[in-house]
């Protein structure tokens, strides 16, 4: 076809004229979609004793729709023949309730709402309309089946419990209203806009038994003690309407009287003030339990100075390994490090006669220990301070067993002896090929332990870590790159050459000073399960007659644990109880009594080096620098690092009223338990309810 | 019916003419031979927009979404005039939906209607020239002769849902009484838009201009586009 002709033209122009009708041509109309709301919670009670009708519902819809709206009720009751009485649609009218009633927001798009109307029938069911527009028929429906409520004098017959709470004095009583509907719950139902009136009075002081609560609370089916059959025939003062859930008596009531509890009576109101057909009933309020937080008793460690016995041990320099044996450097290390500088040799070994030097070592631990009971001026604990040079492969640890061993079973001979005694021992090894036995570390302290290589690396600070002692690492500021962290005072032979050999400082630690200190053991030192548990005679626990205590382990600090609690007339080879297992004793009415507190222990020293470590290098790589502080190893049982415990400040004391509930951290009454009997493993920190100017 | 009607008289009517106009230049009469100049002149005399560099646009339009919301717009545009009497355009608009006694009366029944939130449009698109030559008015000399150009336009924009007016945000406004809030990143612009220049680098631009979302967008599927607004040329001869 030629371009330009008058056919093509022709098409040409239709073609764009299609276009622009194609584009013009977009005349649907976008549809309107269903958009409907829901009903999302409905609930009705009838309670007999009031002969009145509950409704609960909520609405989920935009506020935005109800400008409009209103809500229509339809409802059945048992007619006085027996049949049904039907009442057709009708509009709410939430200001002709029995009580009071407010439509709330209650969340995202909810509004939630309540009504109450009266019926001396029982009612069966309630069908609920909420109508968009009251002129237009677009509607949300809801049936609710009714809870009903008997006429009775169970909790279960009232639709609102009294009881009453006191401030933390117990002088003055709040009381509370709980909404006994079951569905919604207590605490939702002001979320439903119910507001409801009533009237208490006739306030007294009044005492009850835990069998009697114990009965009354089986007949009334609430812990709430609601109604409170005890109470009748109790009157006394005080006169209060209030309209809510709580509100204050205005009078006081005299502490110094022990009641454990008060009665008074209560009557549901109308919101015109006329009382409900359910009359005026008891109620009953318990006193909290009067608690305190001791801080006694406080208990001072054990620990005492020990005697320090120095031995030093390595091969006999006739011995033909003995050129191969010795690091000269190293040996001067490790009398500086412990403090005996050019000490001779107290006992060498030879190869071969390792038997030999078993013996012999035995005896002069025997020797050296009788020598400074003779000399003792003091009555220390002894602990020996070894100092081992060798230089032995990892395969050979025959010198290091019978030094350990030695040690060990005339440490042990002494164990169960009154001190002074031989506590334990101190070694300091050239190598870390050989580590004691479990039993053995009990009562030894071996160093060094295995050092990784990587700690010579100045960016790794972890020494202590890698080592027999147990303090952290120092944090050390390596800001400035190229800087030497210090060795720490217990390296290996390995660890101390490399140190030596890199940065060419031989002091390594400067100024060193060891300092153990051990439980002195006597007639308070029993053993209870394989531990050693040290009791105090001065710091007692006292429960007096008609109180109670609880242990507190949510206060732990890695203390707790090592407690031990016994009677004062306790016979020692009766164990102990753990803090874990003294509430059954506490809590019961055995508690009063004095009770001794004691410290559970594995290892009975403490103490370490006290030393200068030197940080050397070098400023951008280039100034030298070098910055001494003062550093401390730590050695033993970390346990023995506190100076005392506050053994009081794990525990709580109830004074009176300790079967009474209480208020929790969160102000919340649990009213379900008591003081006593609370079962969590923990201590009640309550948060009291306090009268205030407008009286709720 | 009765538009389609109309618009088929007028292409039938407009092929009658375009044949007889054919049989005319077979004469070669004065009046064809100065329709033919007026027509087909190879470049305007005053003014070209085909060598401006750029054009700036500030316009304001009206998104015509088939329901009961206003949608009111302000874009700012450049276009870049490209050879063979095409122009390329992009540029950011903000539509701006608002409810209307309509759309709020629905809001206060159980019932929506799908309806775009306000946004920002990022969007650009090529037009083809259908039409162009050069115009005198009535009112000459008063009114300058003018340059004026019709385009086919295709393009699509991409929509950030942003209540503020701060472009950065991502700030998804509510939705507005009775809305379904009805989405999609990406949508297709299809139309006209012709352009009008004056000597002096001021101009006029209208277009209009069917939208349909890529992907679903609930049920609007698709909506018109009007615009008109002011351009600025530059480097133009």
């Amino acid at each position: 076809m030629k371009l330009g002709t008058a056919k093509v033209r022709q098409v040409a122009v239709l073609g764009m004229v299609a276009a622009v009708a194609a584009l013009f041509g977009c005349g649907h109309k976008v549809p309107l979609t269903a958009d409907f709301g829901t009903i999302d919670f409905g609930s009705a009670h009838w309670f007999a004793n009031e002969q009145v009708a509950y409704i609960f519902f909520s609405l989920s819809e935009r506020s935005s729709r109800l400008v409009h709206s209103g809500w229509q009720m339809r409802w059945s009751a048992t007619s006085a023949d027996g049949g049904v009485e039907e009442h057709a649609f009708a509009p709410i009218d939430f200001n002709q309730g029995v009580h009071e009633h407010l439509q709330l927001p209650c969340g995202g798009n909810r509004i939630c709402s309540s009504f109450s109307f009266k019926s001396a029938r029982p009612v069966n069911r309630v069908d609920l309309k909420f109508l968009y527009d009251a002129d237009s028929p677009t509607d949300l429906q809801k049936s609710l089946d009714v809870a009903k409520h008997a006429a009775g004098t169970s909790s279960d017959a009232f639709s609102a419990l009294a009881y009453g709470v006191f401030d933390e004095p117990n002088s003055h009583m709040q009381v509370r209203i709980h909404h006994n509907f079951g569905s919604p719950q207590d605490e939702l139902v002001p979320t439903f806009g119910l507001v409801r009136r009533f009237h208490a009075n006739s306030v007294v002081l009044h005492g009850v038994d835990t069998a009697t609560v114990a009965t009354a609370q089986s007949a009334s089916a609430t812990p709430l003690l609601y109604p409170a059959s005890f109470c009748a025939g109790q009157t006394g003062s005080d006169d209060l309407r209030f309209t809510g859930t709580s509100a204050w008596f205005s009078g006081s009531l005299d502490k110094a009287q022990g009641q454990n509890g008060a009665c008074f009576q209560i009557e549901a109101l109308d919101k015109q003030g006329v009382p409900l057909p359910s009359g005026v009933q008891n109620s009953f309020g318990r006193r909290n339990p009067e608690i305190s937080n001791p801080t006694d008793p406080t208990i001072l460690t054990p620990l005492s100075q020990t005697t320090q016995i120095p031995l030093v041990v390595r091969i006999c320099p006739d011995d033909p390994a003995a050129g191969s044996m010795v690091d000269e450097d190293f040996f001067s290390y490790q009398e500086f490090i412990l403090g005996m500088s050019r000490r001779p040799t107290d006992l060498c070994f030879r190869i071969g006669k390792e038997s030999v030097f078993a013996k012999d070592f035995a005896t002069m631990l025997a020797s050296r220990l009788a020598d400074a009971r003779s000399k003792a001026t003091t009555s220390n604990d002894y602990l020996f301070v070894v100092v081992l040079h060798e230089l032995f492969t990892s395969e050979f640890t025959q010198i290091q067993s019978s030094v350990s061993s030695a040690l060990y079973n005339l440490i042990n001979a002494e164990a169960h002896t009154a001190s002074p005694r031989l506590v334990g021992a101190f070694v300091y090894d050239s190598t870390v090929n050989f580590v004691p036995t479990a039993t053995q570390r009990q009562s030894i302290i071996w160093c060094p332990q295995t050092l990784l290589p990587q700690v010579l690396s100045p960016q790794t600070a972890p020494f202590a870590d890698q080592n027999c002692t147990i303090t952290p690492a120092a944090a050390l500021d390596l800001k400035v790159i190229n800087f030497v962290a210090p060795l720490g005072p217990l390296p290996s032979v390995s660890a101390y050459r490399d140190y030596v050999q890199k940065y060419g400082d031989k002091g390594l630690a400067h100024s060193p000073s060891l300092q153990l200190y051990s439980v002195p053991t006597g007639v308070n030192t029993l053993n209870e399960a394989s531990k050693a548990v040290t009791y105090f005679d001065h710091e007692r626990f006292v429960i007096h007659a008609g109180e109670a205590a609880r242990m507190c382990p949510e206060r732990e600090d890695k203390t707790l644990a090592s407690f031990r609690i016994r009677t004062a007339t306790q016979a020692d080879d009766v164990a102990g109880t753990s803090v874990d297992a003294i509430n059954k004793l506490w809590l019961s009415k055995d508690a009063p009594g004095e009770y001794r507190i004691g410290i559970a222990w594995d290892y009975p020293f403490w103490g370490g080096i006290n030393y200068k470590a030197a940080l050397t290098g070098k400023i951008a790589s280039v100034v030298p620098y070098q910055k001494s502080s003062s550093a401390y190893e730590a050695l033993g049982d970390q346990k023995w690092s506190t100076g005392s415990w506050d053994f009081g400040k794990y525990t709580q004391r109830c004074t009176r009223y300790c079967d009474n509930p209480f208020f929790d951290a969160t102000g919340t009454y649990q009213a379900s338990e008591t003081w006593r009997n609370f079962q969590e493993n923990s201590c009640p920190n309550p948060v009291y309810p306090q009268p205030s100017a407008g009286g709720t | 019916m009765a538009v389609y009607g109309r618009i088929i008289a007028i292409i039938v009517w407009l092929a009658a003419t375009s044949a007889s106009t054919g049989h005319a230049q077979e004469g070669m009469s004065v009046a064809g031979i100065v329709k033919e100049v007026t027509s087909r002149a190879e470049s305007p005399h005053a003014y070209d927009w085909r060598r401006a560099s750029a054009e700036v646009q500030l316009g304001y339009g009206y998104t015509a979404e088939a329901n009961n919301f206003d949608t009111d717009t302000v874009e700012l545009g450049v276009g870049i005039p490209v050879s063979g009497g095409s122009l390329l355009r992009f540029g950011l608009r903000r539509a701006m939906v608002h409810g209307t006694p309509s759309s709020n009366a629905i809001g206060r029944t159980p019932f929506k209607q799908g309806a775009q939130s306000t946004r920002y449009e990022l969007f650009g698109g090529y037009g083809f020239g259908l039409l162009e030559g050069r115009s005198m008015t009535r009112f000459s000399p008063l009114l300058p002769d003018f340059e004026q150009i019709l385009l086919a336009w295709g393009g699509a924009h991409y929509n950030h849902l942003n209540r503020t007016w701060i472009p950065m945000r991502s700030d998804p406004p509510a939705p507005l009484a009775g809305q379904d809030p009805a989405y999609a990143k990406l949508n297709i612009e299809i139309g006209l838009r012709w352009q009008v220049y004056m000597p002096q680098s001021f101009g006029l631009s209208f277009e209009a201009m069917q939208v349909r979302p890529v992907g679903g967008s609930g049920q609007l599927r698709y909506w018109a586009y009007y615009s008109g607004g002011v351009l600025w040329s530059f480097g133009a001869h």
